[in-house]
């Protein structure tokens, strides 16, 4: 037993491999969180290293169940473009959205 | 008969005075029990503390630990609101003991004027958005069914339906719930909250986009004390600038302090 504690802990990270979507368990497809559009059937999200990180606008699900799919760079991410247009120009950018 | 009438007008002369409610907080240095125990450690808590509000928005920025939340926490208790998060009278169902004592500790030592002294308004957390939205759920609130939206979608309906009161709306980093998309909507929200003139809206941020609301009040906490600031002079503008300007060698310089 001892032994066997000490081979699992050697083992790197990650150590949740893979999530998937049982449909078989859902028991409403309507119901939230179901309805998620980003829960489709063949829902599943694969770690396959140490860190994974998460975008996504609000309202999608992120903290309901993780979707991680689309491999990003961070800079075509929607929230870095609308900080680097923030930063292109501050109060320009504020001036415009509650101006609207 | 005529006092009732009386009453009755002077409650309407107060309802139409615009914001700010709370015009000034200061510390009683005679009411403080113990300098030594927090909350009254803090560098900021000088016996000469003095917080005025100008403005209908003041929002205080400051590195973390200087002291924002307690403060925020002092300032809700001294208004009534719960120091977890919520409005006078909504008690959430999992709120933080510690959190309560640390702003009601503070609040007991806090004097304030106000013009007048209003009662309606909210304090906002964001690690407490969500039991605040249980509760209201428990209750059969008409708000209830924010759970069912995301953090961002939810608090900003919420925020939405209360500013149409008159109020004071206290916020803690409520950019932490919030993509910049969505924090591109609440600077929307605060600017309806200005425009309509009963709301006072008191915000601790991280968020450079919600620093640069133009017509707020932006001061500095710092171990000094409360010093009138300008977005472009906070440490969060200028590193998340230089952040922008090369992103990889940005983190790659962080990576190998």
């Amino acid at each position: 037993m001892a032994g066997r504690r000490q081979r699992d802990i050697n083992l790197p990270a990650p150590y949740l491999k893979r999530l998937w979507l049982d449909r078989a368990r859902i028991s409403d497809r309507e119901a939230y969180p179901f309805c998620l559009p980003f829960l489709g059937d063949d829902f599943e999200l694969s770690f396959e290293r140490a860190i994974t990180i998460i975008v996504g606008e609000n309202g999608t699900g992120k903290s309901t169940l993780l979707e991680g799919r689309q491999r990003l760079r961070v800079e075509q991410t929607d929230h870095y473009k609308a900080m680097l247009e923030f930063f292109d120009d501050p109060r320009g950018l504020v001036e415009a959205v509650i101006g609207e | 008969m005529l006092g009732k009438l009386h009453m009755a007008r002077r409650r309407q002369r107060d309802i139409n005075l615009p914001a700010p409610y709370l015009k000034r907080v200061w510390l009683d240095p005679a009411r403080v029990p113990d300098r030594e125990a927090y909350p009254f450690c803090l560098p900021f808590l000088a016996d000469d503390f003095s917080l005025s509000f100008e403005q209908a928005i003041t929002i205080i920025v400051g590195e973390n630990g200087t002291g924002k939340s307690t403060l925020l926490e002092g300032i809700a208790a001294l208004a009534g609101f719960d120091g977890a998060g919520g409005g006078k009278g909504y008690r959430t169902v999992d709120h933080s003991d510690a959190l309560e004592v640390m702003g009601g500790e503070l609040s007991n030592a806090l004097r304030a004027s106000w013009l007048p002294k209003i009662t309606n308004g909210w304090f906002f957390r964001a690690e407490s958005f969500f039991s605040v939205a249980r509760y209201l759920d428990a209750v059969g609130s008409q708000y209830a069914d924010f759970l069912s939206h995301s953090h961002g979608e939810g608090f900003l309906r919420f925020f939405e339906e209360r500013c149409q009161r008159q109020g004071l709306f206290i916020f803690d980093e409520p950019e932490s719930a919030l993509s910049p998309s969505r924090q591109m909507e609440f600077l929307k929200l605060m600017r309806r909250m200005d425009e309509i003139g009963h709301c006072q809206v008191v915000m601790a941020t991280h968020s450079p986009m919600l620093m640069a609301y133009p017509n707020a009040t932006l001061l500095r906490l710092t171990k000094y004390g409360l010093e009138p600031t300008t977005v472009e002079q906070t440490d969060h503008y200028k590193t998340l600038r230089e952040f922008f300007d090369d992103p990889r060698g940005f983190v790659e310089a962080a990576l190998i302090d």
